[in-house]
């Protein structure tokens, strides 16, 4: 893994959720406050100029750089949890270059933040599912659909959809959606870290 | 000194807040400070600007976090995780309604030592 794919894989994710800008707000309009598109859109946005301008020159500070875009620019409870994850990743990432270590480290500094537990609808489920596959060399795209198809059939009892009770279950998870572009987008550019 | 750090997904609740501390609790021993909303005037939270409210407060003797409602509060805790760990004594999340809570405690504090009681007070409405 160089710098130049992680680059990519973060261009790549930016690409994903303007693309899908709409969807993922539309899924929140069910559960949520109808806002994770345009907060998502603001924060990659933010990412990309300021990846462009810091021109960083390690993983650690590209994961470094786009914490604190997300962070400060999200809104969103999305905002500390991506942000807590890209901030565990580049810490990770000054020991380890493996992609499954980065992937767990990122999981664990969500969790840390938001201190969900798994199978409560939330991008947790996801971070860890495809931490999993990673470290058995078995990271899919069937292992990301299948983790976003799971959320459905949840109730989340955590952040702002657990409001909703019950009538949360049969929606997606929005943040899982975002979080499941990443993993694709890092599918894509990342495939020599995969087998 | 005490310093009461306002967070709210709204800018205009926290500048507002802000006013109404200065001009009615009228307390020389409390600095309130506004740091709600994201840049370009947008609803939501953001831990860098409560981080860098905290940053400005250092010669305080205690920084207390008032927040409203979801990732405020994620956000505060995430300001709070970025600071030396000798300086995380000094700053107290404090988990109360933000308006009630800051009001009432910046009527009510006058030094360090009634502080754990007005927290405790606030943290039971």
């Amino acid at each position: 893994m160089n710098v130049q794919e992680v680059l990519n894989w973060l261009n790549d994710f930016a690409t994903l959720i303007t693309d899908n800008k709409d969807y993922l707000s539309d899924l929140d309009t069910s559960i949520g406050d109808g806002d994770h598109g345009n907060n998502m859109l603001r924060g990659v946005i933010a990412m990309q100029q300021q990846l462009t301008e810091k021109q960083p020159t390690t993983i650690g500070d590209i994961f470094k750089v786009t914490a604190m875009a997300l962070m400060s620019n999200v809104g969103g409870a999305s905002g500390p949890l991506y942000g807590s994850a890209f901030m565990a990743m580049s810490k990770k990432a000054n020991e380890s270059e493996v992609l499954a270590d980065l992937i767990l480290a990122g999981a664990n500094g969500i969790q840390a933040r938001g201190k969900a537990e798994l199978n409560e609808k939330t991008m947790i489920d996801i971070w860890f599912a495809v931490a999993n596959a990673l470290q058995v060399k078995q990271l899919t795209q069937r292992v990301i659909d299948d983790a976003i198809a799971a959320t459905k059939n949840l109730q989340a009892t955590k952040g702002r959809a657990s409001y909703l009770g019950e009538r949360s279950i049969g929606h997606l998870d929005p943040g899982t959606v975002s979080s499941g572009y990443l993993f694709t987008a890092m599918m894509n550019n990342l495939q020599g870290e995969l087998a | 000194m005490i310093s009461l750090i306002l967070v709210s997904h709204s800018k205009m609740i926290t500048d507002g807040l802000k006013q109404m501390i200065d001009g009615m609790a009228n307390n020389s021993n409390v600095n309130a400070i506004s740091a709600g909303g994201i840049a370009n005037g947008d609803f939501g939270t953001n831990p860098i600007t409560i981080y860098d409210a905290i940053m400005t407060e250092l010669q305080s003797e205690k920084i207390l976090i008032f927040t409203d409602i979801g990732s405020a509060v994620l956000s505060a805790e995430t300001a709070i995780d970025m600071l030396e760990s000798e300086l995380q004594n000094k700053v107290h999340l404090v988990d109360a309604p933000l308006v009630e809570g800051a009001f009432i405690t910046a009527v009510q504090i006058t030094d360090l030592s009634c502080l754990n009681d007005v927290i405790a007070e606030v943290e039971a409405i």
